[in-house]
């Protein structure tokens, strides 16, 4: 004899599905935002480099900066092969990007 | 249809449509958790790129730069020998959440490595960039007495210790003298005169950098107005005139505060008074600017050292009343020397050259030039930038 599904047979059935296709939207939805946001971070990582790039050759052409310099310095300490030190420090300008901060230094002439 | 019935179907389906999910779910989770990594590792990457690059160009364009060849860094990359290297012990940089380390290498060719590797997180990157050494990175050495680029006049001495090296004609007393005879020296040249050796040469010599002033004195100065204890504690002044007369003498008290050169730069100076240094390893540099004049003048023997540069086309005059221990590095420049029965312990190295009359008895004398150039100031390094190459 064929009986059918009970209504809590039926209820169950509807709660388990329900709750499986939230969790995998939960996940489909996270994980494609997720792709999409690592993938506009990429896409700011080389308008960065862009950005960047553009204000160094600028400014070692001489013309406008399109991006602010700060004054800035770099110090290193050189040892040779039998210990001896040899400090430096370069005085220079700093260039960073708005979005991700990517940072280049330059020597003032 | 092969099945005989439906029955027993809905179990099986749904655990075949929940795996593809699952499957599916956990691709998605990788993808994700790679395309996270590779952002991540991408910033971290660039920002070691430009880390790496800031310090290596930096680094060289300070190797480069025409004013830092008295660096104590660049004096030692002089010393190097091939294949040797300097290394960072430390360097603080203002590139937040990246550190850099340098090695600086001279390759067996002689030319300048600069290894830079930044680091930011896990991701390293490394750049190197090649300095190639257009000029002898090495203090020169003059390799004779007197050299003349030009006209090379002698008027008369007893002798001179070293070779005479000359580029253009040589004149005895005013008179050409045939160069091509090999005897000519011995035979055309007074009999008081002898020469150790006398060759015909052409050489380019090394960039002179003009020292900065520290302070600068404009128009007419008398040295009598001048605070000398004052002007050692300011190394480099630049005078447009001075005048020092008998009697008023530039004195150097050996001030252990700083470098044991002073540095005087003069357009046009009489110097008719003594240089007295305390201290016998204080050393004088003469700076003379491009069309200027020095006249000097000493009553005194002076025991230490003194360099003249000299820019381009300057009248350089020099008369010896008593020993005289100094180099003239004046390569576009006249240079002439007065040196009645003194001794003059050096080398000169000019465009053209007169030794008065009246200089019998004296000797000129050769003096290895490197003692001075062991300072290693005033000479241009001489490394350009060849090649920028990402590893």
């Amino acid at each position: 004899m064929n009986k059918g599904m009970t209504l809590i047979e039926v209820i169950i059935a509807i709660a388990l599905l329900a709750i499986i296709t939230m969790v995998m939207l939960t996940v489909f939805g996270t994980t494609i935002m997720g792709i999409y946001n690592f993938g506009h971070d990429t896409e700011t990582v080389f308008d960065d480099m862009g950005s960047l790039d553009e204000a160094i050759a600028i400014e070692s052409g001489g013309s406008d900066v399109i991006l602010d310099a700060t004054d800035s310095y770099m110090v290193f300490i050189f040892e040779n092969a039998a210990g001896d030190e040899f400090n430096v420090s370069i005085t220079g300008n700093m260039y960073k990007t708005n979005n991700l901060n990517l940072e280049y230094f330059m020597k003032k002439e | 249809m092969y099945l005989k019935s439906n029955k027993g179907a809905a179990l099986p389906l749904v655990i075949i449509i929940f795996s593809v999910l699952m499957l599916f779910g956990t691709t998605m989770i990788k993808t994700w958790s790679a395309e996270g990594n590779i952002a991540i590792r991408q910033e971290q990457k660039v920002k070691s790129e430009y880390a790496a690059q800031s310090a290596a160009m930096a680094v060289a364009e300070f190797i480069a730069a025409d004013d830092n060849s008295n660096s104590d860094l660049v004096k030692e990359i002089g010393n190097l020998s091939n294949g040797e290297s300097l290394t960072t012990k430390s360097a603080t940089t203002p590139l937040a959440r990246s550190t850099v380390d340098v090695t600086i290498t001279k390759n067996t060719t002689g030319n300048i490595e600069i290894f830079a590797r930044g680091s930011t997180g896990s991701m390293d990157e490394m750049i190197t960039v090649v300095l190639i050494g257009g000029v002898n990175p090495n203090p020169p050495t003059f390799d004779e007495m007197v050299y003349a680029g030009d006209v090379f006049n002698i008027d008369g001495v007893d002798s001179i210790t070293g070779e005479i090296a000359y580029g253009g004609d040589v004149y005895d007393q005013n008179t050409l003298v045939d160069m091509s005879d090999e005897t000519a020296f011995t035979d055309d040249f007074g009999s008081v005169i002898s020469f150790d050796n006398i060759t015909s040469d052409e050489r380019i010599f090394d960039e002179i950098i003009a020292p900065t002033p520290v302070y600068t004195h404009t128009g007419k100065i008398d040295k009598n107005d001048i605070d000398m204890d004052e002007m050692q504690n300011y190394d480099g002044h630049f005078f447009e005139e001075l005048t020092a007369n008998n009697g008023d003498d530039f004195i150097y008290n050996g001030d252990p505060l700083i470098a044991e050169e002073f540095v005087l730069i003069f357009e046009k100076a009489t110097i008719k008074s003594d240089i007295i240094f305390e201290d016998p390893d204080d050393k004088l540099v003469i700076y003379i600017t491009e069309g200027g004049s020095l006249d000097l003048q000493t009553p005194h023997s002076i025991a230490n050292d003194i360099l003249i540069l000299s820019e381009k086309n300057t009248d350089i005059s020099i008369t010896a009343n008593s020993d005289f221990d100094g180099f003239v590095y004046a390569p576009y420049s006249d240079v002439n020397v007065k040196a009645p029965g003194i001794e003059f312990e050096g080398a000169i190295i000019c465009e053209n050259f007169n030794l008065a009359n009246g200089a019998a008895g004296a000797s000129f004398v050769y003096k290895d030039s490197s003692l001075l150039f062991d300072l290693g100031v005033y000479l241009k390094s001489g490394y350009d930038i060849h090649s920028v190459r990402k590893q």
